[in-house]
Parts: C-alpha cells; structure tokens; sequence
C-alpha cells in the first residue's frame, strides 16, 4: 500500500511496563500503516496489548510504560512529541472512544460542558455560542436531540452515553479515531445500533478508525482489515475477508475455530489449549509456539520475522518463511 | 470517612435516634445552627447589657433582670453567653478557612501527582495527625500568643492533616476512573483535569468535613480559652466564662459555668447533627454499614 496516504503508521512499535522484576513487554516491535477512510480491526484475547497499544498511540500509558519505535501521525513522528504536544493532538487529530460509557464522562458536568471544554481546550478562538451549535450538530449525527445539551451524564442511558463519547470524539472531526471495545459493556440490541453508527459516522468523518476488540463478530461487520495480536506481537494482518476464510498463522486458525457456532448443533466448544506466556522478561522464540500444533525447533528459538506476502498480507510465522518477503 | 473529630462520633450516636435517612437529623441540627448565628449576628442589638461592664451585684442567681444571673464582676452572663457565639463562631470559621485552604491545595496535589511529593507530605501531615488534637493547639498557641487570629492559627494547625488526607485519598481514587482518562484523550491538560474534573467530584467530602470541623474547633477553641491561651479577657468568651466559673462552684455559683457550658455543648452537637446528616446524605451508604 502506498505509504503517503498513511494516517497513522507504527514503525516496530514497542510498549514495555517496567516492573521492579524487569520489563514486562505488552506490545513488542508491531509495525503497521492505516490509511483515510479504512477501519483497522484490532483482536486477540484479553492481555495481548492490543488496549496498549491504542493508549500508546494517544500517548496516554501510566508513568511505567517506555515507548520504543516511531508512530507517525501524518509526517510527524508523535513518539518525540512533548506533553504540551500531545495535548493538542488528542482529542482533535486522533480521538479514542472507551469501552465503558457509564464511567466515561464526568458525572458533575452537563453535556454541553464536556463539549465546550473539548472544543475550546483545543481552539479558543470558538465562542462558546459556536461551540455550542457545534455540539448540537455533533450530537444530531449521532442521534441525539440538541434539547439534552443540559442534562448531565446520569439522566442518559448506557447506550445514550456512548453515543455521546462518540459525539465527543468527532466533533472536532479528527483523521484517526481509536474506539477501544466501544460495545463491550452494551446490550446486543444497542451493541448492533452503535456499530452502525459508528459505521456511518466514520465515512461522512473521513476519518480512520483503529477498533480495538475482543468479539469476532464486531470486527466481521466493521472492519476493511483486521490484525490479530497475540501476546504483544501482531501475528497476522489482512484483509477481512482473507482473515476468515484463508487464515494463516496458526493461532488465528485456532482462534477463529474456537468461535462457538449455533448452526452446527451437539457439536463441543473448541478452545486452545494452554495458558499465553507471561509477558515479563519474555525472550526468543514464537511467543504461540507452546500452544502450536506445527511448532518445530525454530520456533522456540527464534523470533519470527514480519513476512509480507505477495498478496501483501502480513504474517508472524516460520510456516511461511519460504514464501515471504522479510519486511524492511 | 475516617477522621479524628469529635462531632463524628457525637453525630453517629444519635443516628439511631433519628431513624437513619430521614433528613430530620440534618434539619435538627441546621435550626440549631441558624439560631446560634443569628444570636452572634445580633448580639451588640439584642444583649440586654454591656458584656464587659458591671451591671449589677457580683454573684446574682438568675432572675428575671439577668437570666443567667452575674458573675464574679457583676458583669450580665446572658449577655456573654450571647456575645461568646461571635467570638467562638468567628475562631471556628477563621480556623476552618486556614485549615481548608492549606489541607485542600495540598491534598489535590500530593493525591494527582503521587510520587515522592506525596510520600513527603503525607509523612509531614500524618505526623502532625498523630499529635493529640488539644496538645499541639496549645504548643502552637503557646508560641503563636493569644489574639483571635493567632488561635484560629493554632486550631487550623490540628486539623488541615484532614482536609489533606480526605482529599488525598479521593483524589487518588477518581485520578484513576475512567472519565478523568478520557478527558486527558480529549487532549485536557493537568490543571483543567484537577480544577474542572477531581476538585468539584471531591467537594462532597469537604462540605462533611467542614461542619465537623466547626464542632471541633468550636471545643478547641474553648479549651484553649479555658486554659487562659485563648482571646484577652474581658472579651466575652465561653471558655474563659468557664474557667472563670469553675473557681466559684465550690460556693454553690452553678449558673456562671452551666450557661456558657451548655452553649458550647448545644452549638457543638448542632454541626455534628448537621455534618452526620449531611454525610448519610451526600454518601447515602453511610446509614448502612454499621
């Protein structure tokens, strides 16, 4: 793909918790781009660092993470920017959307002060009038009546909260969203509602959206790629379509086999065997290689490199090292 | 909520009394509360004498001339007692103030940013907290002087430890909660974050806080007086009254300590009804965990 419309691109990102027991390696050496428009799936198990990493392109990890690497917003470098910096990129260049909406606006402040507070932090030159006529637009795309700009948080429900997150996070139209399991905490019913819009919103937007998430079936309907992290490495990175239908690596087979089916009647629930490695001081080696039925010696001896097909697909794995490309 | 006041344990004793969640406690207390300040506001308008001056014999039981009959100078004890609410209300609200606006500041500061800042004050301020309320009063006192603001220094001295460690503690806990990480992906800076999303979610606490601390720096402030560290006589002060009175008692004189005493205990338990009343209605688990 072609490197100037990148958005967003992550160049061997790495994300280390240092611990007093040494550095416990969340995200480790992850490289992608993502380009205007397209939605970029995010999924592996609880614990695999792909939370991290969205915190980690917002730069907003607690005190004990590192950064390594580069993350390039546009043609800036954000790893090298300062706190001041950063503060004028979130919220208007780059927004996040977070899992749970009940806990995600202030209880004390009305509606409309969360949006003016967002607009004015990052263009004072907007009167609070325009501010204002702002959120109401904002909040009529996502389906809320500019009469609740008074309300405060605790008269919306769940799936009303996060609706307003969402109105939140687009108001100042930013080119790249981050919405970390935005329907987690929702009902199926709600859950279907704030995907659509979602949907909806990010092509008038035009924006790009990293969706981070758990559920197979969310990233099924989103998404135009999806990126498979196991822990703390991006194992697998292609196209929707060819995730789900011609998997590569093994652990995305595994995965997408252990996806419990209504069709298929009697049938038992499959799971992957074993526990993910500990990510503290975590060393060579595939980190999948103990759960993998075709590990050989290599595997647990060294890291694989990112191979690119010819199709342009990414994958992790000593499988394909014949038939890929070593990305640079 | 844990602190060392007084007035707490006054206010959860008559909990059961008022049937928890009723609001009559609050009420109780704040018609106390109103009665009391508007006697201090009043006082020069409605005092029948000169609570300085000798208005009649030494050592008059109360009659219908003075209700709580004359002291030792002749001077009229109902005047006093009302004159006494100025000067106890006025050290109580100055000591408060002084003690709010070093213990909130800090404690935002020490709960935000954590780290070495916060293990340094928390050690100077537990240190000050582990100090007898009384004690370290009249060590201050002692060295501070007497004078109105003096003392509302030495009280404020005893109590800012527990602005700073309510504060701290709820600062620690709502830095952490999910809206407070969402502002800051809004691009929020530290001081927004601090001013318009922690201080106005830990004000709650601070307004239970505060009532308490009235009640015990209502009592502090009376026993500093008591023990001659407090306001220069012949100010009207209820502490000074009772120590003054207490020398008399053994004459059968009960009215020169008994007034002066039943004000600070009546105005005493008015904050505490009204700070327990208001803590089970601004934490509304409060009723339910004993």
């Amino acid at each position: 793909m072609n490197r100037e419309r990148a958005v967003c691109s992550l160049k061997s990102l790495k994300v280390y918790y240092m611990t007093f027991d040494g550095p416990v390696k969340a995200v480790d050496d992850v490289s992608f781009d993502i380009h205007r428009e397209e939605t970029l799936g995010l999924v592996g198990e609880s614990g695999c660092g792909k939370s991290t990493l969205g915190s980690a392109i917002l730069k907003i990890l607690p005190r004990t993470a590192r950064i390594y690497g580069k993350i390039f917003l546009d043609d800036t470098d954000i790893t090298a920017l300062d706190e001041r910096e950063m503060q004028k990129i979130r919220g208007a260049r780059i927004s996040m959307i977070f899992q749970d909406p009940m806990t995600s606006l202030n209880p004390i402040m009305k509606v409309k002060d969360h949006f003016i507070e967002t607009i004015r932090t990052h263009r004072p030159e907007i009167s609070e009038e325009e501010a204002l006529e702002m959120a109401a637009r904002a909040l009529a795309e996502v389906g809320i009546s500019e009469s609740r700009l008074n309300d405060y948080p605790f008269q919306f429900s769940g799936g009303m909260r996060q609706r307003m997150m969402i109105a939140l996070a687009i108001v100042l139209r930013p080119s790249l969203i981050i919405a970390d399991e935005p329907t987690t905490s929702l009902d199926v019913i709600v859950q279907a509602q704030i995907l659509e819009l979602m949907k909806e919103i990010q092509g008038h937007v035009r924006s790009a959206m990293i969706l981070i998430t758990h559920d197979l079936g969310v990233v099924a309907e989103m998404t135009n790629r999806i990126g498979v992290m196991y822990a703390g490495h991006l194992v697998e990175l292609a196209p929707r379509d060819s995730i789900y239908y011609d998997p590569l690596h093994p652990y995305t087979k595994a995965l997408l086999e252990s996806v419990p089916n209504t069709r298929i009647e009697d049938k038992e629930l499959k799971y992957i065997d074993g526990f993910p490695p500990s990510l503290l001081n975590v060393g060579e080696g595939c980190r999948f290689a103990d759960r993998c039925p075709k590990a050989r010696k290599v595997c647990f001896e060294k890291t694989p490199k990112d191979l690119v097909l010819e199709d342009g697909r990414l994958v992790k794995c000593w499988l394909y090292e014949s038939e890929g490309q070593v990305e640079e | 909520m844990d602190t060392k006041f007084m007035s707490q344990r006054i206010g959860k004793a008559f909990r059961k009394f008022f049937r928890s969640g009723s609001g009559k406690m609050a009420f109780v207390g704040a018609v106390i509360l109103v009665i009391f300040v508007i006697s201090a506001v009043l006082a020069p308008h409605i005092s029948p004498y000169d609570p300085t001056k000798r208005v009649g014999r030494a050592f008059t039981p109360p009659n219908s001339k003075h209700w709580f009959g004359t002291d030792n100078l002749g001077r009229d004890m109902f005047s006093r007692v009302l004159h006494g609410a100025r000067i106890a209300l006025l050290i109580a609200l100055l000591a408060v103030v002084i003690a709010s606006a070093i213990g909130i500041p800090l404690g935002l500061l020490s709960g935000y940013i954590g780290g070495p800042l916060d293990r340094v004050l928390t050690l100077v301020m537990d240190a000050i907290y582990s100090f007898p309320g009384l004690i370290l009063a009249i060590a201050v006192a002692a060295v501070l002087g007497t004078g109105i603001v003096n003392i509302a220094i030495s009280i404020a001295v005893v109590y800012a430890p527990t602005y700073f460690r309510v504060i701290r503690n709820q600062v620690a806990s709502i830095k952490s909660e999910l809206y407070v990480e969402a502002a800051r992906a809004l691009g929020a800076n530290n001081w927004t974050i601090l001013i318009k999303y922690v201080l106005p979610n830990v004000l709650p606490s601070v307004v239970v806080v505060l009532s308490m601390n009235l009640a015990d720096a209502i009592m502090t402030e009376a026993g500093l007086s008591f023990l001659g560290l407090g306001i220069a006589p012949p100010t009207p002060d209820w502490g000074y009254d009772l120590s003054n009175g207490q020398r008399f008692i053994l004459m059968n004189d009960w009215w020169m300590i008994m007034f002066p005493g039943l004000a600070i205990i009546i105005l005493v338990l008015g904050f505490s009804l009204f700070s327990e009343g208001m803590n089970e209605y601004l934490n509304p688990n409060v009723g339910q965990q004993e």
